[in-house]
């Protein structure tokens, strides 16, 4: 067999594949035809070469995309006991806040139990610290509605490479309809099954965008202003561990806006973004 | 008859509340002296900056206003002026003069204002001239004035309105009023004026100071005679300060007071200004106290800011402060010489205030600098508690509950009290020792004025007992600078003890809300509900930034889905041609053609004349079958004389070559049929061409 059939080829287990040399694209298989001929036929593409090459392409095209997706996330495990210093961890920033938490730094650890829900969203020590440590800085208890609460059962990631995979999944469906039409009956029920999928990653993905400026107050107290300015009148204050919006950065005066959608000007050194701007 | 009445009220220009979108307004309670603004000096002002019309005053130097006149409406007021004349004029003006005066209400409590209004009616022009009765003050709160034309006779009134004060209960005689002078004088009839004892709790209805209850404003606390600039001036700005050497920090209450003339018609843009930078001052409000005040004899409309400042740095240092107005100057309209019965002082009045124009005018009213002295605080016997708070405290102690168990929390509350920059003021603090672990303070203050200048902060420590027995909460000092006697003073509070019964240490579960730690927690404290440290550090990954946020993997994500698409529209077009009857027309007709050469080389190369002419007629039938969408067998020559219209002879040519091949079996040499091969060649390129 032509490896550019692999393909078709890895639809059947491999042992009840039977190569043969020759004319195996021929469909005047007589009815008097073997069964390992008849399985032959069922993996073997019908039309001619412009087919397998489309569909090698495609092949290429997700090998691709899996691997600069695999370098440009960076995503590559690391050996923490090389150096633990670089990147994150769930487990790591679930520690640190611990310690933070214990030394009373509560701003600091609300933001890194915040950062390792982000990377461990189904860790039910993460949540139960982080709620302890938002009691204890006297600040109210987050409330999510059942659709946050399905949308925080993934991580952005995941969610984003569901919605990647299921949106190829759908649109693959429909070339491959012209090719194989004895098969659009699977492909449709296929497509339909990748869409809902698709929709519900891209519900998730917009219920959880709201969270991608979130900064928490790391200081002890911060006085948002009403300008970017040290002697600006203040206008609300906010304590340490509260979370607030990040809108945009002005010198060193972060505007930001709070629960309640107050908005104020607040020294930036005061707050911290959960995913940081930069690297 | 009936009457024909025509009644001008030509100006009424009365006190009134502030404007509605202004800050506010000191309205003009118009005593009748339009030309007040253009007699009157600006002492102490300079233009707003792109200001028309104002020269930029120097210090010390009166400026004068620019009138300018208003074109278009002179030109309204001179229509309707042609109409009084001639009414005027035809009927003649009434010279019987007489004065009214009526009092509003004529029974007052002590502390409350009569109206009293003088109407002058006739040509007497003059502003009448008000006794002085024993007890009873006079302050002239405003004017009107009226034209009346009843049945052809004129009138013109002018009254003139008093706010009348008694200083002591009783009744009172207001004598006849007199108005003008010798023939045209004329006098009002006497009005009496009962004063009763003021009864407590009831609210006088006006607020007209007298002349005796508010004096003149006091600058930095002495009483000061008006400049003679001030005198001549629509109004001036005060501040007001108790005394004129600070330290530094200290914080003062100071009073803002803005006093325009009455009868001056202004506007205040925005809140004083303080010109110092040795100074910093509290935020005023936007309401200040407005109260009516005669100040040498002449009625000011007063408005006061109470506020506060603090001295930021040492040294001698002017201080002043300035507010923006905006000033209504009138001019009166130049009326020329009518005689007869226009030629009336009173009539030139109310000509000048109807169609005389008014021009504003933004300046910057600034008061006299007033030299100050800042002085450092001592370094000398400084306490080491003393944390920059400079003025008059006092501090108490209190603790909640007064017993508890070991381990359970107690609440101490400081409380100091007093007046002074309360911002510098810290409570001290119970450090950690062996009987309490102690937590930060919160605190919080509660001001007892609208400056901040007063008030209390309360500061609330909680406490965690470590022992059982009697604890003892150790005496808290604080030390401040008290400007008054120019030294430092420490205050200090009593011990505090505290009943602790034996607990359980372990049973340390009480956080008091909004506190933190300030020392790394024992091992009770850590030993809470947290949830365990993690023994794995598990995946590391590089960044926290998620993928959606990174454009590039955005594209490469979804560059399959775009690829996949892209077969599907490439594959669906080729399955629809591949079913379209002119493509496979078309490709029927080109694999003909082909066909047809191939045949007619072959007949070329063996010598054989008849094949190689009836494959050349239907190479030419299938090209033209397919250019003209007919059957290639329907094409003859005659058809292509038709179509073609004498083209194509070398294609007439070959069809008539192949007529004569068939009908006389001529046949041709090889090499004849490969140059005639070449020319047909040359034959299906031309017509293809076509």
């Amino acid at each position: 067999m032509k490896i550019n059939n692999c393909l078709f080829l890895r639809l059947v287990p491999l042992q009840n594949v039977k190569l043969h040399d020759g004319q195996r694209q021929n469909v005047n298989i007589p009815a008097t035809a073997s069964v390992e001929k008849q399985r032959l036929i069922f993996v073997s593409p019908l039309p001619g070469r412009w087919i397998r090459q489309t569909g090698c392409l495609i092949v290429l095209a997700l090998l691709l995309t899996a691997g600069l997706v695999h370098a440009a996330s960076g995503s590559s495990t690391m050996d923490a006991a090389n150096d633990a210093r670089q990147g994150y961890s769930a487990s790591a920033l679930f520690n640190l806040a611990n310690a933070q938490q214990r030394d009373g730094q509560l701003g600091q650890a609300i933001l890194n139990y915040e950062r390792a829900a982000l990377l461990a969203p189904n860790d039910s020590d993460i949540a139960a610290n982080l709620g302890a440590a938002r009691k204890k800085a006297g600040l109210e208890l987050e409330h999510s509605s059942p659709l946050q609460v399905v949308a925080q059962t993934l991580t952005i990631n995941t969610w984003f490479a569901l919605a990647a995979v299921t949106l190829f999944l759908f649109a693959v469906s429909w070339p491959l309809k012209l090719l194989r039409p004895h098969t659009r009956r699977a492909l449709n029920i296929g497509s339909v099954a990748a869409a809902l999928v698709l929709a519900v990653a891209i519900g998730a993905l917009g219920l959880r965008s709201s969270e991608l400026n979130r900064a928490v107050v790391v200081a002890p107290e911060a006085v948002a202003g009403v300008s970017p300015v040290t002697m600006a009148a203040p206008v609300f204050k906010l304590r340490a561990g509260e979370i607030v919006r990040w809108q945009k950065i002005h010198g060193n005066f972060a505007l930001i806006r709070n629960q309640a959608g107050h908005e104020g000007w607040v020294n930036a050194e005061k707050i911290e973004q959960i995913i940081p701007a930069k690297l | 008859m009936k009457d024909k009445r025509m009644k001008f009220k030509l100006q009424t220009n009365r006190g009134s509340a502030p404007a509605p979108g202004a800050v506010f307004r000191a309205n003009a309670e118009n005593r009748g002296r339009h030309e007040h603004a253009r007699d009157l000096k600006f002492p102490h002002c300079r233009t707003k900056r792109g200001t028309r019309g104002l020269v930029p005053q120097r210090p010390g130097r009166a400026c004068s206003p620019n009138f300018t006149v208003r074109t278009n409406q002179t030109l309204k007021h001179v229509a309707v002026l042609t109409v009084v004349i001639w009414v005027v004029s035809t009927f003649g003006l009434a010279r019987a003069a007489s004065v009214i005066a009526t009092l509003e209400r004529a029974d007052i409590s002590l502390g409350e204002a009569a109206q009293l209004t003088v109407t002058v009616q006739g040509r007497s022009a003059e502003e009448p001239q008000i006794p002085s009765v024993n007890g009873l003050d006079f302050l002239q709160v405003g004017q009107s004035s009226q034209i009346q034309v009843i049945n052809g006779a004129m009138s013109a009134n002018v009254s003139y309105t008093y706010a009348v004060t008694a200083v002591q209960p009783g009744s009172f005689t207001i004598p006849a009023i007199q108005a003008g002078r010798g023939a045209d004088s004329a006098k009002s009839q006497p009005v009496m004026l009962k004063v009763r004892k003021s009864s407590a709790g009831s609210t006088p209805a006006m607020n007209y100071p007298t002349q005796n209850a508010l004096p003149a404003p006091a600058v930095n606390g002495d009483k000061e005679q008006l400049s003679a600039d001030e005198q001549q001036s629509f109004g001036f700005l005060r501040l007001v300060t108790p005394k004129k050497e600070f330290y530094v920090g200290e914080m003062v209450p100071v009073e803002l007071k803005a006093c325009f003339r009455a009868g001056v018609e202004l506007r205040v843009d925005g809140l004083p200004r303080l010109n110092s930078d040795a100074f910093t001052m509290n935020k005023l409000g936007n309401e200040p106290v407005r109260s009516q005040q005669l100040i040498n004899g002449v009625p000011y409309t007063v408005f006061t800011w109470s506020t506060v400042i603090t001295a930021v740095k040492a040294g001698d240092f002017a201080m002043s402060v300035e507010i923006p107005i905006t000033v209504t100057v009138r001019q009166r309209a130049r009326r020329p010489a009518m005689g007869g019965p226009f030629d009336d002082d009173l009539f030139d009045r109310a000509f000048s205030g109807f169609f005389g124009s008014a021009t504003q005018r933004q300046i910057a009213l600034s008061s006299a600098p007033v030299s100050v002295k800042i002085l450092s605080l001592p370094t000398e016997s400084r306490p080491a508690s003393f944390s920059g708070a400079v003025g008059q405290f006092d501090i108490s102690a209190a603790t909640s509950p007064a017993q508890i168990s070991t381990g359970d929390p107690v609440t101490l509350t400081l409380k100091i009290s007093g007046a002074g920059n309360f911002d510098r003021v810290t409570a001290p603090t119970v450090e950690n020792n062996s009987a309490w672990k102690t937590y930060k303070p919160n605190a919080k203050f509660e001001a007892a004025d609208s400056a901040g200048f007063a008030g209390t902060k309360i500061s609330e420590q909680a406490l965690v007992s470590t022992q059982s027995g009697k604890l003892e909460i150790p005496a808290l000092a604080f030390s401040y600078f008290d400007p008054e006697q120019k030294q430092y003073v420490t205050k200090t509070t009593s011990p505090i003890n505290v009943e602790v019964a034996p607990g359980q240490l372990a049973s340390l579960t009480v956080t008091p809300n909004n506190a933190t730690p300030t020392v790394t927690p024992s091992a009770a404290s850590a030993a809470s509900d947290l949830a365990p440290d993690k023994l794995a550090t598990g995946h590391f990954t590089a960044t926290l930034r998620p993928w959606i946020l990174n454009p590039w993997i955005v594209v490469v994500a979804l560059l399959p889905s775009v690829a996949a698409l892209g077969a599907y529209f490439v594959l669906r077009r080729r399955q629809q041609l591949a079913h379209d009857p002119k493509q496979i027309h078309l490709a029927n007709s080109q694999s003909a053609l082909r066909t047809q050469l191939e045949n007619m080389e072959r007949a070329a190369a063996v010598g054989d004349t008849g094949s190689f002419f009836a494959a050349a007629c239907s190479a030419f039938q299938n090209l033209l079958g397919l250019r003209w969408s007919l059957p290639p067998r329907t094409i003859t020559l005659a058809e292509i004389n038709a179509r073609l219209n004498g083209e194509a002879d070398g294609l007439r040519t070959i069809f008539g070559m192949a007529d004569e091949v068939i009908y006389t079996g001529r046949a041709f040499a090889p090499d004849e049929l490969r140059r005639l091969q070449a020319l047909i060649n040359n034959e299906l390129q031309k017509l293809k061409a076509l």
